[in-house]
């Protein structure tokens, strides 16, 4: 699957702004293996690889639909998270097991600032749509040993439910969102961690607890609902928990330390101290 | 370009609207109106673009064009708030970046520039079809261009008026201020088949027949739908709207339409931003008029409650848990018109509560729902319902804690709490100078931001 111009200068523009934001600005770094030529310059980039085994197995109709409802979730996330990332369609490359992102290859793919690696395979007659969260499984899988949340999720689709009817794989946007708020929180978090000057530090801590936040607020529209579409309840359950304890840990970071000013330093104080939560 | 020139004389005239089609290589709209609006074709998805034949695409482009038709035809149907354009952009043959239409457009390439205080609203989309079944999702864009000059701005979005609520607090006391998000929404995608696109139009071939006179029974024509074709056409709105004259500027066709919303219900029903679309033409007039910016004539009085029925319509319509965020939008955009318009803060409450419910981690819908509060609980006497603003204001802060504006919001209740005398019911006061003074070492210690 490749993408046409406009879309790729939309990702252009989204690679621009986010050199503006990142002030840490990383130097281009190699190509990312299957991706179109530009695709290895600075800049937060959703991966998503090619669907071509998928229409081997589950037929023309059904993967051009799937192609398309990809590109629809993906106009609206991006819409959504306000241009935060570009969105690199990469025919050469896709998604694997997860043994294959090991500790060496999700390093590489957290320096060359991919936040996502989205792609679909078969399974049987069901399709699998896989979201590799990479700042989740470098830092939290990989570097603090929390097994319960490896950045690799799945959600399946079964063709019984969708073979009906293309509608149900239209539905339901909200995943994309939470996994790239999440992997956006993560991503500003570290740099916040990383950052020695208090201002911008400040700035990025703000950023991070927002896109915590965020994916707060997505939690709902990605709830299991029992019906085989979508995430699994221990997936949802372990990113919930994930979203709920970094918003918490960004907040006590904002008001804990004495040394700067944070206007989280104003939440504390009109809620007297009782809650951290990201709303009342 | 005659044509046009004769569309924009029309168009700039009471009562009158223009419309035209124009290729996406040389945008423009039409000087005169006080707002525009602007449908781009919409496009074949990405991976269609690149590997489906030619017959697949010409069905694409044969459907986007025949959608387009119809969004425009729809328009002549719905309220048109006193003096609008519309420009259909098509491909003809070329590519149509919807991005590099709406960057010439503000920026006036190929025609006129936007002026100051007009409105441009822009429908985009993409399309997919697979068998019987039509797959759509529409993307809308609106504002009110501001003053800056062209080449001023950093971004497109430098040139829009910023949306939202200014609430005066009185006492001296800074006004409260509460920003929309922007109206730029892309909607859940839409499903409709074949043969119900044949049915809406059918429809529209029914009942846009061009009379000989102002009357149903005189000798008239249909208006069809032709690929490739670009009738382009003057309108008249007569007898309150309930008729319009339209002249094609190709000297084909000219006649009477009589105007009838219920041809739009089915439309509207799978295509529930066209309603959406009409209920922001209409926020967007109320707001320009109350703005003072540009000289654009007024909107009818009517435009508030016709709007405020668009949004109502679309929420209906809208399934909550599907798009929650075009839902609280329009609920918030409900809620804003009847707090300027009809200085309903009753009213403009719940739709912010309404608002902050469907999409809980907005700030903006928070700091709506602040202002709100503050406004029934303390400006004047208090009007029951209200909730202590504080908290909101403090949720927004929360969600966002770049904010600033939030801060300066509870900066300011917190200021007028300390001068109330009786603090209402339902209000903490307690540790206020404490709380004051932790908000203003904040506000002091903060960087201002700066006004897009």
């Amino acid at each position: 699957m490749t993408v046409p111009g406009s879309l790729r200068r939309t990702g252009i523009a989204a690679a621009a702004a986010a050199l503006i934001i990142l002030t840490s600005a990383q130097a281009a770094r190699a190509q990312i293996d299957g991706c179109p030529g530009n695709a290895g310059g600075p800049g937060d980039k959703v991966v998503v690889g090619s669907v071509a085994e998928v229409a081997g197995a589950v037929g023309g109709r059904l993967s051009r639909a799937l192609l398309a409802a990809f590109e629809m979730r993906f106009e609206k996330a991006d819409s959504e998270l306000r241009k935060e990332a570009m969105i690199l369609y990469c025919d050469g490359r896709r998604v694997r097991d997860i043994g294959s992102y090991s500790a060496g290859v999700v390093d590489v793919l957290n320096d060359d600032q991919v936040l996502l690696e989205v792609g679909a395979r078969a399974d049987g007659t069901d399709i699998v749509v896989t979201y590799v969260v990479i700042p989740i499984r470098h830092y939290v899988f990989f570097q603090d040993g929390q097994r319960s949340i490896p950045g690799y999720h799945q959600s399946v689709y079964e063709q019984s439910r969708i073979s009906a009817g293309l509608q149900d794989l239209f539905k339901g946007n909200a995943e994309l969102r939470l996994m790239a708020a999440l992997a956006l929180a993560l991503r500003y978090e570290k740099i916040a961690d990383a950052e020695t000057d208090a201002v911008r530090r400040v700035a990025l801590v703000h950023r991070s607890r927002a896109f915590y936040c965020d994916a707060i607020g997505s939690l709902e529209a990605t709830r299991p609902h029992g019906d085989l579409l979508g995430l699994e309840v221990p997936e949802w359950e372990a990113l919930r928990d994930f979203a709920h304890a970094g918003a918490e840990r960004l907040f006590q970071k904002a008001t804990a330390d004495p040394g700067y000013v944070s206007t989280l330093s104003v939440v504390a104080s009109e809620r007297d101290g009782q809650s951290s939560a990201c709303v009342s | 370009m005659p044509l046009l020139v004769a569309a924009m004389l029309a168009a700039s005239a009471g009562g009158a609207r223009a419309d035209a089609i124009a290729p996406c290589n040389a945008p423009f709209i039409f000087e005169g109106p006080a707002a525009n609006i602007v449908p781009v074709e919409y496009i074949a998805t990405a991976s269609d673009q690149e590997s489906a034949d030619s017959g697949r695409m010409q069905q694409i482009q044969d459907t986007a064009q025949h959608l387009a038709w119809l969004v425009k035809l729809d328009s002549w149907h719905q309220p048109t708030y006193g003096s609008l354009g519309v420009v259909t952009h098509m491909r003809l043959g070329r590519s149509c970046d919807p991005d590099e239409v709406l960057s010439s457009l503000i920026l006036g390439d190929a025609g006129a520039p936007i002026r100051a205080g007009q409105i441009l609203v822009m429908l985009q989309g993409r399309i997919f079809i697979e068998g019987d079944e039509i797959f759509l999702q529409s993307r809308l864009r609106a504002f009110r261009r501001n003053a800056l000059p062209p080449g001023k701005a950093q971004t497109l979005t430098g040139y829009f008026a910023r949306e939202g609520l200014v609430a005066p607090l009185g006492n001296g006391l800074p006004a409260l201020v509460a920003a929309l998000p922007p109206l730029d929404i892309t909607f859940a995608p839409r499903a409709l088949t074949v043969s119900e696109l044949r049915r809406i139009d059918s429809t529209f071939v029914e009942a846009n027949v061009v009379h000989t006179e102002r009357s149903t029974s005189s000798p008239g024509e249909p208006l069809r739908f032709a690929p490739g074709d670009r009738q382009a056409f003057a309108i008249q709105i007569l007898d309150d709207g309930e008729w319009l004259k339209l002249t094609d500027f190709s000297g084909n066709t000219a006649g009477y339409i009589h105007a009838n919303p219920e041809i739009s219900v089915f439309l509207h029903q799978k295509m529930p931003e066209l309603d959406f679309l009409n209920g922001v033409l209409g926020y967007l007039r109320v707001r320009q008029a109350q703005s003072g910016v540009g000289d654009q004539p007024p909107p009818p009085k009517s435009a508030a409650r016709q709007a405020q029925e668009r949004f109502a319509r679309f929420m209906e319509r809208e399934g909550a848990a599907e798009d929650a965020e075009a839902n609280a939008l329009a609920a918030a955009l409900t809620g804003i018109l009847a707090a300027t318009d009809g200085a309903d803060w009753t009213e403009a409450r719940a739709r912010f509560a309404a608002a902050a419910a469907l999409s809980p981690y907005r700030p903006e819908y928070r700091s709506l729902l602040g202002v709100a509060d503050a406004q029934l609980c303390c400006a004047a006497a208090p009007v029951a319902g209200f909730e202590d603003p504080a908290r909101s204001f403090t949720d927004s802060l929360s969600l966002d804690p770049d904010n600033l504006q939030a801060l300066r919001n509870l900066d300011a209740f917190l200021a007028l709490l300390a001068a109330a005398r009786p603090v209402p019911d339902g209000i903490d006061a307690s540790r206020l100078d404490q709380r004051r003074e932790v908000v203003q070492r904040v506000l002091s210690s903060v960087k201002a931001p700066q006004d897009p």
